[in-house]
């Protein structure tokens, strides 16, 4: 029974991990991770460092540092470099992460799904002028809310579907222009792209003009609406989000690289989430999202997954076992920099029916546990996307801009996987009577 | 039928956890030297990018150097 369940799940895991378009989806944002971080250190740096203006603490505000102010312009550049045009950038990626799966590796691909996107987008933008009345609309712009990570959603589906549909017809070879022998290569070569390039740019624009025709309204606002708000809602809500991370636990105890297999279903969702919070702050507005990227690295998958700096600490206090012992103090040194692989492995927690329970019960904790102290307002919340590599407590001032209701909230965090994984420890102390008895 | 079904499972095991061919590490040493460069010296950080040397791949590649353009742009736009 026990095999049959682990069979089906690793089928279904199968098929997740290797769907070519949740691939081109994951690559694409493995990609984008650094400048996501880099933009969300550039926010940071800015109002941390280099304001002089803000409310908050800022190193700038000390006596004798406020030339640091001069760096304001470079970070709010990068700032507005990185995290601005984080569709645009998406949409590149992942037609060329899915054309490479398609083998398809022309650099016409990632060119048509970014014609394709902004043949869908808005080409005016409405604003409000002082001393005007009415809003003024102004002609030839590509709105921010298209290029930003609002626009994430449309993006990522027209790009995988631009690649498919130019896939397609290239691989159809019915668009094919014949061309003589003495024609070379190359030429002959942008004259088969030509055709597939322009159908498929015709067909989505096309089909953006029939929608909005039908329905009285644009793609984007339609996808928002039917899509992105209540996937949204699901993840970022607690029981959709716990649901997920315990599904991640249990991919991880039957040696399933859990992170790995489900990120692709919330980590554009959880970016978006932590970007709209960075944005927020940005302008002087209050966060809006509790369960977002940061908190899941800061609260859920600290130390890896499973909170196994709960564990290395209970063994490092409780255990008998010499092996445990040594394999927790190996730990040490990697679980610092939230690299858990020598303890779930090596224990091992994968297969182990005794670490099971704990290994999902402790993120699960934690999170519920985090969630309500940020609801009250202890918590500050997570704002910043930061290195999932940082070590704890570091993690959660970053990422919360400086909270320390943070920091201690992650203090306390892992005294509560430490005593979910305490009795657990105390029943491995028994198995060891037991076999040397049985010895 | 047992074992057929322990050996699959042993394969579906041993193919989720080997590393895609074309899966992407953003982060080691060289590459986050490169990210502070992009921002601090962005001419070094351009050159890091797209030398021989190079651990990036071509959707990185881009990724960045679209990013720098555009800073660069923003950067001396605000300086002006």
């Amino acid at each position: 029974m026990g095999d049959f369940l682990t069979e089906k799940l690793l089928v279904i895991a199968s098929k997740m991990s290797s769907q070519r378009h949740m691939v081109a989806i994951k690559n694409a944002f493995t990609a984008l991770l650094p400048i996501i971080i880099t933009g969300a250190f550039c926010v940071l740096f800015a109002n941390v460092v280099c304001s002089t203006t803000t409310t908050g603490i800022s190193l700038a505000k000390l006596p004798g540092m406020a030339w640091l102010s001069n760096f304001t312009d470079m970070f709010n550049a990068a700032y507005y470099a990185s995290l601005n045009f984080l569709t645009v950038l998406a949409v590149i990626l992942i037609a060329i992460e899915l054309g490479k799966v398609l083998n398809h590796k022309e650099t016409i691909v990632p060119i048509v799904a970014l014609s394709s996107y902004i043949s869908l987008c808005d080409t005016f933008l409405k604003t409000s002028v002082e001393g005007l009345a009415d809003p003024v609309t102004i002609v030839n712009v590509l709105p921010r809310a298209f290029t930003n990570a609002q626009g994430l959603f449309l993006g990522m589906i027209t790009a995988l579907v631009a690649t498919e549909i130019y896939v397609k017809i290239v691989d159809s070879r019915k668009l094919e222009i014949k061309m003589p022998d003495t024609v070379p290569t190359n030429v002959s070569h942008s004259f088969n792209i030509l055709f597939p390039s322009v159908i498929t740019i015709l067909l989505i624009s096309g089909f953006g003009l029939l929608f909005k025709t039908v329905f009285g309204m644009t793609l984007y606002d339609a996808i928002g609406t039917m899509i992105q708000t209540p996937l949204r809602g699901v993840l970022t809500g607690l029981p959709g989000y716990l649901l997920i991370f315990a599904l991640s636990c249990v991919f991880w105890v039957i040696g399933i690289h859990g992170t790995q297999v489900l990120k692709p279903v919330y980590q554009a969702t959880m970016l978006e989430a932590v970007l709209a919070n960075t944005e927020l702050v940005n302008a002087g507005q209050a966060p809006k999202y509790i369960l977002n990227e940061a908190f899941i690295s800061v609260f859920t998958t600290m130390s890896g997954a499973g909170i196994t700096i709960g564990l290395i600490i209970a063994i490092l206090i409780a255990s008998k076992r010499d092996d445990f012992k040594a394999i927790a103090k190996l730990s040490v040194a990697p679980g610092l920099f939230n690299i858990n692989e020598t303890m779930t492995f090596g224990l091992p927690i994968v297969l182990n029916p005794l670490f099971m329970i704990p290994f999902i019960l402790a993120p699960i904790l934690t999170a519920s546990f985090a969630y309500f102290m940020t609801v009250i307002g202890f918590c500050g919340y997570m704002v910043y996307a930061v290195p999932w590599t940082t070590p704890p407590l570091l993690i959660a001032w970053l990422a919360s801009g400086g909270s320390m209701g943070a920091v201690i909230t992650q203090a306390i965090c892992i005294v509560i996987s430490t005593l979910v994984y305490l009795p657990f420890v105390f029943a491995s102390n028994r198995t060891i009577n037991q076999e040397a008895v049985s010895e | 039928m047992n074992r057929s079904r322990k050996e699959n499972i042993m394969d579906l095991k041993q193919q989720l956890n080997t590393p895609s061919q074309n899966s992407i590490k953003a982060f080691t040493r060289y590459k986050l030297a490169t990210y502070v460069c992009n921002i601090v010296v962005p001419p070094y950080g351009l050159y890091r990018l797209w030398s021989r040397q190079s651990e990036f791949c071509l959707s990185e590649k881009i990724a960045q150097t679209f990013v720098v353009s555009v800073y660069v742009t923003t950067l001396i736009q605000s300086l002006i």
